[in-house]
């Protein structure tokens, strides 16, 4: 293959760079206004009184919009699709504030300074209410009223095969705490809406991964016509799933239909990490249940997942978890029952993974604990048990496909020398009093689509212009990792021109086609497929345009290089440019193709990821010496994004395990800085080995499988896994934080 | 919000003479200009120091090394005669922020913020640092203590700046270890600055700094007496570190993360002296 599998800088790195790249913070139109909101100081009552007489009298203030003078459609900020199942239970403002963070009003002003100094300006009433900070304290009653529809849900059991019985089954026990993380991307949030009166024209820019989702969430809110709204994707610095619920979108429509001019609002970092959402905190208790082999025959898990103070997507993000239990191994029961519980917080939404981190954490945390008390190696276990082609998930009925699970496992271990190490640091440990180092590892998998639980189909349309170029349009949603490289890539493999000669777009309602978003994995296997073929179709076209043309039957000619030809006479040639040109002035016809894809797999996709630690018993302390993650990645688009995508998710899931933990203070405020919340930073972060596994078999294009969101499902539970080894310890919260490790080892030594 | 640039002394002191109790002197602005941006911090002028020739120079004054107000980080940890007489400090600067960060922050501001955090405040306690503050009517000088007044204050007056630190030649040596949330760009949760002078295979004696532990650096003077006369090995680190933990336990606030600092001083005070002993 001439482009696919090679290595090509993202199609903005040169303007990023430079620092040419506009994101939506970097807009300017004409006229155009800024926004600054306020923000709810306590964690829950009610506004009875808002007087906002003296910032409406500063200079450079247009208007303040609030819970009790704008719209006040109760809304859900994840939803994406029309008349979605889902509880609405928020609104662009709100009078009864849930949380610390909660919108309440916003100032609508001539520069963001003018806008913020009002906000300060704007006098606040408040009833306060009681309020609950912990999963357990909402169990007590306390917020019942946090909303009509309560504070406690208790979602479906979900329920597969019969609970295993017998003499020789072993049984381990497990609890597992996830602490609230924070998506920290680069570029904070930001939105520009614009409404023009006299059309009734809504535009809305914005980073986000479903320019159509926020369409439909902004028509049901302010009950307008979906054609009216045209919404379109800015370049994005980061999302990791923090992009795809509609915090900011909302707020701004709302003050540009008020003004009828152009609004810009951007949260700063405090208000990205207090106001938007975070990965919801979870509790698991789990049993695992194993014969003395080791082949697993059932798991009960019950968890709590805090919701934060609104229902975005928690109720469904819960229902996913056991749907990711049958991603990498097979086993014959599985109990789940999930519990969604409301607290005064941070609301909980979108992070990369969609569970799979987090379920992950949970079960190869059990996996490691029962490989102990089995007296098997933590790998040969993972080897009995995972998943191979033949076999279905029988959640979903979806054969698991070309999976390589096991050859994953075993390159890694050989790769990581796993067997020799392993002993090495027994030996390092058992010489050193202070220093501890672990070997710990983890297998992850995940999905390439939502086939088959939810609609899912592409559509792409190419057209080629008279320069022999061709303009590829489709709805993408690049988050600065290369989507829109990849599908240069993509298209023009399969269309057989130079890269340079492809021009891929992103999503604009107003243009491009109707698509569910970047979820799910779903881009480059359904997506990057529907190119593929519609490519295809695209040559064929050309094909027959030239038949047409030439007077020589379609089944004589080539489509070569920028070329149709006849096979039989060479001389009978065209280019794709002579074609343009003529299909226009002779056939009266544009040469484009629109094509239509629905998948129909989702094979299973992991990897298996090896870590070495050493912990500093003295101060709690934990250095990671070095990290492997091997991926089975059915084929590679972008070879070294591919790569780095892989090292940034160890780099992130490492924080997660370690040190990120969003700290909500006792009278509720959060910790919403970087001084209090710990990412590893570039001296911190790991030497991250990656080694793809590309032996294609898929629908995908060209074989690939899925690979954002599934290199940073296993990484957390490695990072977990080596420091258990290293301390012969049984910890399941994460983060692992100095804090958290010195006070095991305290307690270790008072007992 | 007015703005004064002096160029040298003479202008400092006449600006000095303008400054209010709200106005603030500005150097690197590594941490007053986050505070200008969130608005927390409202002057109604700035004094900047970076214009005069004599707050970034280094030089002995007869017995003691004159290091002005405006020397950065970058500037101290690259001296030679720091790093010759000073590793403490070197030590010290060197692990402040990041290095955009080292490459503007002041020693003056380091020590005018006044945090219980500050990563240069322990090192002037350890080496008995004089301050030169210098006001609209002339200089004058004050021990380091002296300076310090509570977290985020000194006993400056509004109208009075640090221009100089004046270091004695020490005859001991030193090193400063901090333990933050994480290896680099941290603040720290405990900072030890270290000094001893041996005398053959003894220790004459020993100097011990804390920072971070409470409002103010606090000297481990139990341990300092302890230790006189005896060999350095292995235990007699573990006991001063125990003595360090002790005094987390009895002065530092829960709320403080008083009980990870009593457990985590141990892994502290044995990097001091193994650095101690790389700094020799």
């Amino acid at each position: 293959m001439k482009y696919v599998g090679k290595s090509f800088p993202i199609h903005d790195a040169s303007s990023k760079a430079a620092g040419r790249a506009v994101y939506a913070g970097d807009m300017e139109l004409k006229g155009m206004l800024h926004m600054a909101l306020l923000f709810s100081s306590i964690p829950h009552g009610i506004v009875k009184e808002l007087d906002c007489s003296k910032a409406l009298e500063m200079p450079g203030v247009v208007d303040v919009i609030h819970c009790f003078n704008t719209i006040d459609t109760e809304y859900n900020q994840y939803q994406t699709q029309f008349g979605q199942d889902l509880l609405h239970t928020t609104r662009a403002f709100n009078s009864h504030v849930r949380y610390v963070g909660d919108r309440i009003a916003a100032v609508i002003a001539e520069t963001e300074e003018i806008a913020r100094a009002a906000v300060s300006q704007i006098r606040v009433e408040y009833e306060e209410l009681p309020y609950s900070l912990t999963m357990e304290d909402t169990l007590t009653g306390k917020i019942d009223n946090i909303h009509e529809t309560g504070a406690v849900f208790d979602c479906p059991e979900v329920k597969v095969g019969e609970k295993p019985e017998g003499d020789d089954l072993v049984e381990i026990h497990t609890t597992t705490d996830l602490s609230r993380v924070n998506h920290i991307c680069m570029e904070t949030h930001a939105c520009v809406a614009d409404y023009e009166p006299f059309s009734g024209q809504l535009t809305v820019w914005s980073p986000n991964q479903t320019v159509y989702g926020i369409r439909t969430v902004l028509g049901d809110i302010f009950h307008m016509d979906y054609n009216r709204i045209r919404v379109i994707k800015t370049t994005m610095g980061g999302s990791f799933g923090g992009k795809q619920e509609w915090v900011l979108e909302p707020v701004a429509a709302a003050a540009a239909l008020r003004v009828g001019r152009p609004v810009k609002l951007v949260y700063n970092r405090n208000e990205t990490i207090a106001s938007t959402y975070s990965r919801a905190p979870f509790h698991f208790d789990s049993t695992f249940t194993f014969q003395k082999d080791g082949t697993l025959m059932g798991i009960e898990t019950d968890f709590m997942l805090d919701a934060g103070a609104y229902l975005g997507n928690s109720i469904n993000y819960a229902k996913t978890i056991p749907h990711k239990m049958y991603r990498a191994y097979h086993y014959p029961y599985l109990r789940v029952r999930p519990k969604v519980v409301l607290t005064n917080t941070i609301i909980s939404g979108a992070f990369r993974g969609w569970t799979s981190p987090e379920a992950t954490v949970m079960f190869e945390h059990n996996m490691d604990m029962a490989a102990k008390k089995l007296g098997i190696d933590p790998v040969d276990l993972r080897i009995k048990n995972v998943m191979h082609l033949g076999d279905v998930d029988p959640l979903s009925g979806v054969p698991i496909g070309n999976f390589k699970a096991e050859e994953a496992l075993r390159q890694g271990r050989e790769h990581f020398n796993w067997d020799a190490r392993r002993k090495e640091v027994q030996e390092f440990n058992a010489g050193n009093k202070r220093f501890k180092r672990g070997v710990g590892m983890s297998f992850g998998a995940h999905v390439n689509s939502f086939y088959p639980s939810k609609t899912d189909y592409a559509r792409v349309d190419m057209r080629l212009a008279e320069t022999g170029s061709v303009s590829c349009n489709l709805t993408l949603h690049d988050h600065g990792c290369g989507t829109v490289q990849a599908f240069r890539i993509i298209a023009a493999e399969a269309l057989g021109i130079p890269l340079s000669k492809v021009l891929v777009g992103e999503g604009d309602t107003m243009y491009t086609p109707l698509d569910v978003g970047c979820f799910s994995s779903r881009t480059t296997y359904v997506q990057g497929r529907a190119a593929v073929e519609c490519a295809g179709k695209f040559k064929e076209r050309l094909r027959q345009d030239a038949a047409l043309l030439s007077g020589v039957p379609a089944e004589e000619l080539v489509v070569e290089g920028e070329t149709v030809h006849s096979a039989a006479d060479p001389q009978i040639c065209y280019t794709w440019s002579q074609i343009a040109d003529q299909a226009q002035q002779v056939l009266k016809h544009e040469v484009f193709v629109s094509y239509e894809y629905i998948p129909e797999s989702n094979p299973g996709v992991g990897g298996a990821h090896f870590a070495m630690v050493e912990v500093d018993t003295y101060t709690g302390m934990t250095k990671i010496l070095d990290y492997l993650a091997v991926h089975d990645i059915g084929q590679a688009i972008n070879r070294e994004m591919c790569v780095a995508q892989v090292q940034g998710a160890v780099t992130m899931g490492s924080g997660a395990a370690l040190s990120e933990h969003v700290i909500t203070r006792a009278n509720g405020k959060p910790a919403n800085s970087l001084k209090d919340y710990h990412v590893l930073n570039s001296f911190e972060a790991p030497d991250v080995k990656v080694e793809l596994i590309e032996d294609g078999g898929t629908e995908g294009p060209y074989g690939a499988k899925s690979i954002g969101e599934v290199c940073h499902t296993p990484v957390a539970a490695a990072v977990v896994s080596a420091v258990n080894h290293a301390l012969d310890s049984d910890m399941d919260s994460i983060p692992l934080s100095p804090d958290v490790i010195v006070n095991y080892l305290r307690e270790r030594e008072d007992a | 919000m007015l703005s004064y640039t002096p160029s040298n002394m003479e202008e400092l002191q006449q600006s000095l003479s303008c400054l209010t109790k709200d106005s603030k002197l500005i150097g690197g602005g590594t941490d007053l200009i986050i505070r200008l941006n969130m608005g927390i911090c409202k002057p109604d002028a700035l004094c900047y120091l970076g214009y005069i020739k004599e707050l970034k120079e280094i030089k002995w004054e007869g017995d003691r090394l004159s290091i002005g107000a405006y020397a950065t980080m970058t500037q101290m940890q690259n001296h030679p005669d720091i790093q010759k007489y000073f590793p403490a400090l070197v030590d010290a600067a060197s692990d402040v922020g990041s290095l955009q960060i080292r490459n503007n922050g002041t020693i003056g501001g380091n020590i005018g913020n006044a945090s219980p955090a500050g990563d240069l405040i322990p090192v002037m306690y350890l080496y008995d640092a004089m301050i030169e503050i210098t006001g609209p009517e002339g200089v004058r000088e004050a021990a380091i203590d002296q300076v310090i007044e509570r977290p985020g204050r000194t006993t400056l007056a509004c109208n009075e700046a640090i221009t100089r630190i004046l270091l004695p030649r020490p005859s001991f040596i030193s090193s400063f270890v901090k333990l933050g949330f994480r290896k680099k760009v941290t603040i720290a949760r405990i900072g030890v600055a270290l000094g001893i002078e041996m005398d053959g295979d003894y220790v004459k004696e020993m100097r011990f700094v804390a920072g971070a532990i409470s409002l103010k650096p606090v000297r481990l003077t139990k341990a300092e007496e302890f230790i006189k006369g005896k060999a350095l090995n292995e235990q007699i680190v573990m006991d001063v570190a125990q003595m360090l933990s002790d005094l987390i336990m009895e002065i530092t606030p829960k709320e403080f993360d008083r009980d990870y600092k009593v457990f985590a001083s141990r892994g502290v005070v044995m990097d001091a002296f193994k650095r101690l002993g790389q700094n020799r």
